[in-house]
């Protein structure tokens, strides 16, 4: 799948500028010799620009007030998403925590990384983008969750690494405690959410000559779904727009008390409101600094979910299985001086795997041979930019959870899934059936598009070694 | 009490509790195929409420029933257990559907299990104290003290509470998870 071309036309493009910049400068500069003005240098953060990476966990593309969620207010992601492009059509390649952060950090699918789930370890040979920043003169620094099965590892490229062990690598909404480059830390705050952005924000205000990476990596808003003390009535007046598909008893049926639901659904779904408007305030915290700090235009925000989640819709809850409430995540960037039209909301498809060589074209980093995903540089220059036709989707099994491994392709208008064992096949027209209630597979119209749609998952995967 | 046949003593108390449960479980599944939205609700939370009272709450009916029937203390605590021990064996199988035998043998030891389990015990221990205070009402004086009864209570109600109360069970699923990587993962970690 790994297309060449935009690396190639953005290769251009640095040299191209790269040339002009040198021309007019030393044009200028005997221009202002001539006159005796002084000119000011190239800035820093053109060729290295700041970059803040956010990732939350099970983050639904449709809960930011920017996409129209009936009542959720999330100003501060709304802010991200009307200074930069929000991707509309944004998707994880795994929909699962573990196998998805790490698509995020090497740019490559989980059968390349090797995290296929939520037990298979973190192999540390993986390269991941910090490193490569950390060479080329990064700051660097990971705090969060980490959340990859193994040992916490000694992460080549990160100058701080400040994380959580405890309940699996999950954490703990409250007091949760840390451990801070291998040394278990208090926190100083009760909630996390807030502890996370408390680190973040000194990583950033320490006085550096060196331009910074952070990769800062929620826990919000995964299960328990827990607020914070001052918004646990928010939104209790509010008339819920859940979805019909889902009886009384989802939360406690078919292996669902293993996702964390025991308990009211209505209450469970309020708290993830609730926690996710928390996250989007400590998201204000950060902009607010780097307003504060005079380099908001010297720095870029990438802002994304890990995967989706259900709340009902086919019945289910939590995430996995490939539709597209699990599928489909948030995806916002922030480029002063890269987005000529700020406010954009692209359609292009991206994915997870994609942040690496995106991150890495914005630093005017080589993008390693093996990275699988695609710089969306172009597509923030322009909304013109040509997006991908199609992309796969692959989920392992992840004990215990009853959700078989599937493969699946994803076109601008349809879905394949292919699940082993006796679920089988399901194609949906995404257009015409965006809930994907009507599976097309023994009509005629499935009949039609099953051909082309086989050949091209078929396609996809021979191309991956699967 | 009067000992009544096998099948009255042991095998129908707990095969009135089984059959509630697969009628309600099959109910339940099915209902999610039905057009009409009304009736779909319907039906699942009415099953599900059977399902529920059937698994978490039929070890009263079976235990009394039982008791009453004459049946003794091994085949009051057996018939207890069976349904449950169905219903768990009903969720490994669906787990076999993807993972391996053994993976979903290892089920049996999940933490909704051992829940269970606890539950069990506990209303066999306040099932026992029931059925004495009635039987000494008829004149029955039963042959052991209320001892092995009220320790049943106490330790599975208080292994209910421990569960719950740490952290709702996820403490105890990974240490479930812990045992599944060791057996399954190992050479992994």
């Amino acid at each position: 799948m790994s297309d060449k071309k935009d690396k190639a036309f953005l290769d251009r493009e640095i040299n191209r500028r790269d040339a002009l910049k040198t021309m007019g400068a030393v044009s200028a500069a005997g221009l202002v010799g001539l006159s005796g003005l002084s000119i000011p240098n190239v800035s820093r953060a053109e060729k290295h620009p700041n970059i803040i990476f956010i990732l939350s966990d099970d983050h639904r593309w449709d809960h930011l007030s920017y996409v129209g969620h009936p009542f959720i207010e999330t100003p501060n992601l709304d802010r991200l998403a009307g200074e930069g492009v929000h991707f509309d059509n944004a998707f994880v390649t795994t929909s699962l925590c573990s196998p998805s952060r790490a698509s995020f950090l090497t740019g490559t699918y989980a059968h390349t990384h090797g995290v296929k789930n939520n037990i298979t370890t973190w192999n540390n040979e993986n390269v991941t983008f910090m490193e490569l920043l950390k060479e080329a003169g990064y700051d660097t620094s990971f705090i969060g969750k980490w959340h990859m099965p193994g040992k916490l590892p000694e992460l080549r490229g990160v100058d701080q690494f400040v994380t959580f062990t405890i309940q699996g690598g999950q954490g703990r909404y409250f007091d949760c405690p840390l451990i801070v480059n291998g040394v278990e830390t208090p926190s100083r705050k009760r909630y996390i959410t807030e502890e996370l952005t408390d680190w973040g924000l000194e990583f950033i205000e320490k006085e550096r000559e060196n331009p910074f990476c952070l990769y800062l990596s929620h826990k919000a808003v995964h299960h328990q779904f827990l607020p914070p003390e001052d918004l646990k009535d928010l939104y209790s007046d509010v008339e819920l727009d859940l979805p019909k598909d889902f009886d009384p008893w989802v939360t406690l049926t078919g292996g669902n008390l293993y996702y964390g639901m025991l308990g009211i659904m209505q209450q469970k779904y309020l708290n993830y409101c609730r926690a996710l408007v928390a996250l989007d305030r400590e998201i204000g915290r950060i902009l607010d600094k780097l307003d504060e700090m005079g380099i908001a235009d010297d720095t870029i925000i990438l802002y994304a979910g890990d995967n989706g989640y259900f709340w009902g819709e086919h019945n289910l809850v939590d995430k996995r299985f490939p539709y597209e409430e699990s599928m489909h995540i948030p995806f916002i960037v922030r480029a002063p001086g890269m987005i000529k039209d700020p406010g954009r909301r692209a359609e292009q498809m991206v994915l997870n795997v994609d942040l690496m060589p995106t991150i890495l074209a914005m630093a005017g980093i080589k993008i390693p041979d093996n990275v699988e995903g695609e710089s969306f540089v172009p597509i923030l220059r322009s909304g013109r930019a040509e997006g991908r036709e199609a992309w796969l989707y692959e989920y392992f099994s992840d004990y215990p959870y009853r959700v078989p491994p599937n493969f699946a392709v994803r076109t601008n208008t349809h879905k394949y899934i292919e699940f082993e064992g006796r679920r089988g096949k399901e194609l949906y027209d995404l257009v015409n059936d965006p809930k994907e209630k009507v599976n097309l597979i023994g009509t005629e119209e499935g009949d039609k598009l099953y051909p082309e749609l086989k050949a091209m998952l078929d396609g996809l995967k021979a191309e991956n070694g699967l | 009490m009067e000992k009544e046949s096998f099948f009255k003593r042991f095998v129908s108390p707990q095969l009135t509790v089984i059959i509630i449960m697969a009628v309600s479980f099959l109910v339940y599944h099915y209902s999610h195929m039905l057009k009409n939205h009304t009736l779909f609700q319907i039906l699942s939370a009415a099953s599900g409420i059977l399902i529920m009272l059937a698994l978490w709450f039929g070890t009263f009916y079976i235990y009394i029933v039982a008791y009453y029937r004459g049946a003794s203390l091994f085949e009051r605590i057996v018939a207890c257990f069976i349904p449950a021990f169905l219903w768990a064996t009903k969720e490994s199988i669906i787990l076999a559907g993807v993972y391996s035998v053994p993976e979903a043998l290892y089920f049996y030891l999940s933490v909704i299990d051992l829940w269970l389990v606890s539950v069990i015990i506990a209303e066999m221990g306040l099932s026992e104290l029931i059925c004495r205070r009635g039987a000494r009402k008829r004149g029955v004086q039963p042959k052991r003290g209320p001892a092995v009864a009220i320790l049943a209570m106490v330790l599975g109600i208080g292994n209910f509470l421990f569960i719950l109360l740490w952290d709702v069970g996820v403490n105890h699923f990974y240490i479930f998870m812990n045992g599944y990587r060791a057996l399954f993962y190992s050479g992994m970690m």
